[in-house]
């Protein structure tokens, strides 16, 4: 047996198991975790990332199978000692008037006390570290209430930080953050996986998730698929998660493209290997397939001038040769242009 | 963004003082003029204090002014406890109808024993042993409905429409019964301080201690379940068993001063916000010994109030209380729609 | 004359909630005035002869010029101003029957009561056998009237907003005598009127006299056509009253006397007007509250009453309170008041039947002698025995 292993996962079932008409039931769940490994838990929305996330965290019953914690069956599990084993933040933006965030973030040491002894210096360095490793020590008097999204997001890891178990989830920590905020809570959660602790996130944002994350749990509505994100590209699981859209994740250049048929051709020229690169992304916008011969006769050519450090875009065209300042005044030309041909 | 938290070794030492001296106003406020020689005689055992006003402020104002601080306290500290349970800055003690179940109970002594012609006749111990049966029927009745019902809204609900049951069912009995019976029931409604004595004044406290006793030890869940309840689950703490302790502990609070006292609006709500206004604080290691200290030492002003110094009449003592509490619910209400539109 | 400014004929003013309904009669009263100015003070002297003018009570007189009889009522409700209800006593065959004000049969052969004093009224009278309906049958006390009640004669129609009006109309009743507590209560008054039936409001227990309260049987006399008999029962009352009263004044000096229990916290004392305080007076003892203006109660705080109460001589009308040890149930403290410890508290709970009906409410108005013999008695004496009170019983 593995020793890095942390959660493992046997034939578990998820869901609600009432009596109304809307049972929910996902197909049986095994997997494992390890330590040091940052997990994403990604699928679409409601198909059960959080059910998952607070079976494990025992906050819901399973319907069947185990968990185990370190080895240890979760529902065997006594409650406290479970609390110092893994820490579990909820989506929701946490709301407490009146509360600071060190107040707030101190919550987290109650499972290290009996519900009458205060916090002591040992628990005061804890929550410094925590707050620190989100850099939040110059917020920890300022009212949690009044926190932009992105701050009370970081006040909310460093309270599982502080918790200081070997276990972190966090249900969709990402999901009411602007772009950057999403990375940097990524990025915080990448530093405390290389810490040594098993960090699941779940998101609907695979994006966000797919330059940073060790593993990507894919939960399909036929069964959880675990495997690297780029595993998941070369078994073409991450294109299941597309289903029923006309997004399709592209191969080679490693981001989801809206399926846009290429019916036309150009070939591309100029020194610069980037910019040659985004040009060719900006016209496959436009339904043309960069090449390196000519197809046809509508083929186009593009060259790339650089005029002394300003760059150009020049059309190569029987009659004339327009040239562009901008990508964007290229795009202009070029579809003014095809309605004029029709 | 920073708010300056009043230190809360000085918010003690004030209210200490002003707890002394709100004793001492209310114990010489009254209907009966006793002079401060009196009232000096008593305490160092001057044996010369005349009879009246020694009988006056040993049985009258002496168990008076130890009722307001047992209800006081009692109705505030249950307030803030329903307050963070249902994390709703309007609840208070009897959102869960422990004042309609103790209202039930009285209606059934005083005016069942005239609508349905029963011919005893019940003390005013009778009374109080009534409201107690009523609130803590309903006491049980929301315990049984919280241990097969998570969803706490919806525990809320079950309260507000046991409340109403029961209004309906007081209000049939009103209906039937003769004009003498109504008027001891309306009377009762109104509330009042100076009606327990003796050996009722040990029983209430009494019971009024342990909950206040239970009150305290939860100050740390409560601290945990005002984050909500995930994170009270996922710090390791039993959510349900937590509940039916406040649901005991504010059943003890605010039945017993239902019962011994009438029901009395207002105080439960506002006296925790006037604490929170003062301490900006949501940690319920301070809040409860604070809000006890409030309540009681708001309870004896209005009564000091209520007493109408300097003449032969007296007001019901929950308008009083109403008129105290009110402003300053309404104060919270536009407060928070302030912070909703920031 | 002032009264009649704001007179208005009985049927009328109990639509008084209506705006719509008052304006014209307001006009009307505004002819009026000046038309009845002049009449009043010309007739006056010309009606004298044939009214009824009662001794004591202020709610009613009784006219009986022209051949016939009309029942005057005066503010028949607690805070009643200047209203007047006229009440025509005229055969039911006679074909002015419905031309006149608020006819009612004459004489009544079949009646509904809605109080228990009217009721007392009706059996000194020898009349109980017109009842046909009682509101609150279980709580009768007189032995006469709980005869009818078990042979079915008599039945119970019910109380206040639970009153059986199909029961009521079935009963065919000649008159139906009520009582009005506020003139809000009065609602169902219209409710019966609809029903087409004769109601009649009986002011008796607003009477600020205990002799007044008593001198209604003559409007009872009258109702029943045995005036002769009512006075002759009044003349007899008043005699014995007033040598229980001169009996009383003999005595040097009079206990101070405490009364009622309080509603919680809040201890309701009646004014100097009232009629039990007349009572009081009239037996001799110092009533700890004479400072009390009116014939109204007043509330007052528990730590007054107890401060008079510590020293009082004696305690009446405990109320729900048969016993000390009753009292101490209520409130230990009162154990310390000097009636308590001295032996001295009475309550008029001596005649109640199983259902605690109670016969001093049901014929007190009509003895105002036995209830101030009692006073009398309990007073000035120091030892009372049970056997010489009428309504009072000593509480053990």
């Amino acid at each position: 047996m593995n020793s890095n292993l942390t959660i493992e996962v046997k034939h578990l079932q998820v869901g609600y198991n009432g009596k109304s008409t809307s049972d929910f039931n996902y197909p049986e769940i095994n997997v494992t975790a390890l330590n040091n490994e940052l997990i994403a838990l990604v699928g679409r929305n409601g198909v059960g990332k959080s059910t998952l996330l607070r079976t494990i965290a025992r906050l819901q019953k399973s319907i069947a199978g185990n968990i185990l914690i370190n080895g240890k069956e979760v529902e065997k599990t006594d409650r406290n000692k479970l609390a110092t084993l893994l820490s579990f933040i909820p989506a929701e933006p946490v709301h407490s008037p009146n509360t600071t965030v060190y107040d707030f973030v101190s919550l987290a040491r109650y499972p290290y006390h009996s519900w009458f002894d205060a916090l002591n210096t040992s628990d005061k360095f804890v929550i410094e570290r925590a707050l620190k490793a989100v850099e939040m020590v110059s917020y920890k008097n300022r009212q949690i209430d009044r926190l932009s999204d992105g701050e009370r997001q970081r006040a909310m890891i460093a309270f599982a930080i502080a918790q200081d178990t070997p276990i972190i989830l966090m249900d969709e920590p990402t999901a009411f953050l602007d772009l950057p905020n999403k990375f940097e809570v990524v990025r915080l959660l990448k530093e405390q996986s290389e810490n040594g602790k098993t960090v699941i996130l779940s998101t609907h944002d695979i994006q966000t998730a797919f330059g940073f994350v060790d593993t990507i749990w894919l939960m399909l509505p036929d069964g959880l698929r675990v495997g690297a994100p780029e595993d998941m590209v070369l078994t073409d699981a991450i294109n299941r998660l597309m289903k029923d859209t006309s997004v399709k994740f592209d191969l080679n250049t490693g981001q989801f493209d809206y399926n846009i048929p290429k019916q036309k051709s150009v070939i591309i020229s100029g020194e610069d290997k980037s910019i040659i690169n985004w040009t060719a992304h900006a016209l496959a916008r436009l339904g043309y397939q960069t090449v390196k011969k000519v197809k046809n006769e509508n083929t186009l050519s593009v060259e790339i001038l650089n005029n002394e450090g300003k760059v150009q875009w020049c059309l190569n065209e029987v009659q004339r040769k327009p040239t562009f300042d901008s990508i964007r005044n290229l795009c202009i030309y070029l579809k003014m242009d095809y309605k004029n041909l029709e | 963004m920073k708010r300056k938290r009043t230190p809360v070794l000085a918010f003690f030492g004030i209210m200490g003082v002003l707890i002394l001296l709100l004793f001492v106003l209310d114990i010489m406020l009254g209907s009966v003029n006793i002079p401060f020689k009196d009232f000096w005689g008593i305490i160092v055992g001057d044996e010369a204090v005349s009879n009246v006003s020694r009988q006056i402020l040993i049985h009258f104002r002496l168990p008076k002014v130890i009722t307001a601080i047992l209800a006081g306290s009692a109705l505030a500290v249950s307030g803030l406890q329903m307050q963070t349970i249902f994390r709703n800055p309007l609840a208070g003690p009897y959102v869960l109808g422990i004042s309609s179940g103790a209202s039930l109970g009285v209606a059934i002594a005083v005016l069942g024993s005239s609508a349905i012609g029963l011919g005893f006749w019940f003390g005013q111990i009778g009374v109080v042993l009534a409201a107690l049966i009523g609130s803590m029927l309903i006491l049980l009745l929301i315990v049984a409905v919280s241990i097969r019902i998570r969803d706490i809204m919806t525990i809320l609900i079950l309260g507000i429409i046991f409340g109403m049951a029961t209004s309906a069912i007081t209000s049939i009995l009103q209906y039937f019964s003769s004009e003498g019976s109504l008027k001891t029931y309306v009377i009762w409604t109104m509330g009042s301080l100076s009606s327990v004595n003796g050996s009722q004044l040990w029983l209430f406290s009494g019971l009024v201690i342990i909950g206040q006793i239970l009150a305290i030890a939860l100050s740390r869940p409560l601290n945990v379940l005002s984050l909500g309840e995930n994170y009270a689950r996922s710090l390791g703490y039993n959510v349900e068993k937590i509940r039916l302790i406040v649901f005991v502990s504010t059943s003890l609070l605010a039945g017993t001063t239902t019962a011994f006292a009438g029901p009395i609006a207002f105080i439960g709500i506002a006296v925790p916000h006037i604490v929170r206004l003062i301490l900006h604080t949501s940690n319920h290691a301070i809040l409860i010994p604070s809000t006890l200290v409030t309540g009681a030492s708001i309870m004896m002003l209005c009564d000091v109030i209520a007493q109408l110094p300097g003449s032969n009449l007296v007001l019901p003592i929950n308008s009083v209380a109403a008129l105290m509490g009110i402003p300053v619910v309404v104060y919270v209400i536009l407060s928070k729609k302030r912070f909703a539109q920031h | 004359m002032s009264k009649l400014l704001r007179s208005y004929s009985g049927k009328n003013s109990l639509h008084l909630f209506s705006i719509n309904q008052i304006i014209p009669y307001f006009l009307f009263a505004l002819v009026l005035i000046f038309a009845s100015c002049k009449n009043s003070q010309t007739e006056k002297s010309t009606q004298t002869d044939n009214n009824i003018e009662p001794k004591y009570a202020k709610g009613f007189n009784i006219d009986t010029s022209n051949k016939k009889i009309t029942i005057n009522i005066f503010n028949p409700w607690q805070g009643a101003h200047e209203v007047v209800y006229k009440y025509s006593l005229v055969n039911k065959k006679n074909p002015d029957f419905n031309k006149v004000d608020n006819p009612i049969p004459y004489p009544v052969k079949r009646v509904i009561c809605m109080s228990s004093s009217h009721v007392a009224f009706i059996d000194a009278l020898g009349q109980s056998n017109t009842l046909v309906g009682l509101s609150g049958t279980k709580y009768v006390y007189n032995p006469n009237i709980n005869k009818e009640i078990d042979s079915g004669a008599l039945v119970d129609v019910g109380y206040d907003q639970g009153l059986n009006y199909e029961l009521i109309t079935s009963l065919k009743p000649d008159v139906i005598l009520c009582y009005g507590v506020s003139e809000e209560s009065l609602s169902y008054l219209n409710k019966l009127k609809e029903l087409g039936l004769h109601v009649m409001l009986i002011g008796d227990y607003l009477e600020n006299d205990p002799l007044g309260k008593t001198e209604w049987i003559k409007v009872f006399g009258y109702l029943f056509g045995v005036p002769q008999k009512a006075d002759s029962i009044f003349n007899i009352i008043e005699q014995k009253y007033n040598s229980e009263k001169t009996i009383a004044s003999k005595y040097q000096s009079g206990p101070t006397v405490f009364l009622n229990t309080p509603f919680r916290d809040v201890w309701y004392f009646p004014g100097n007007d009232n009629y039990f305080v007349k009572m009081i007076k009239d037996a001799g003892g110092r009533y700890l509250f004479s400072n009390l203006k009116g014939s109204q109660s007043y509330p007052i705080s528990t730590e007054i009453a107890y401060k008079s109460g510590l020293n009082a001589d004696v305690w009446i009308n405990t109320g729900t309170a048969h016993s000390k040890a009753d009292i101490l149930k209520f409130d230990p403290r009162f154990a310390t008041l000097a009636p308590f410890a001295k032996d001295k508290i009475y309550n008029n709970y001596k005649r109640m039947n199983k259902n605690g009906g109670n016969d001093f409410w049901e014929s007190g108005t009509l003895n105002p002698h036995l209830i101030l013999h009692d006073l009398v008695t309990i007073f000035h004496n120091v030892d009372v025995q049970d056997s010489c009170l009428y309504y009072y019983s000593k509480l053990k």
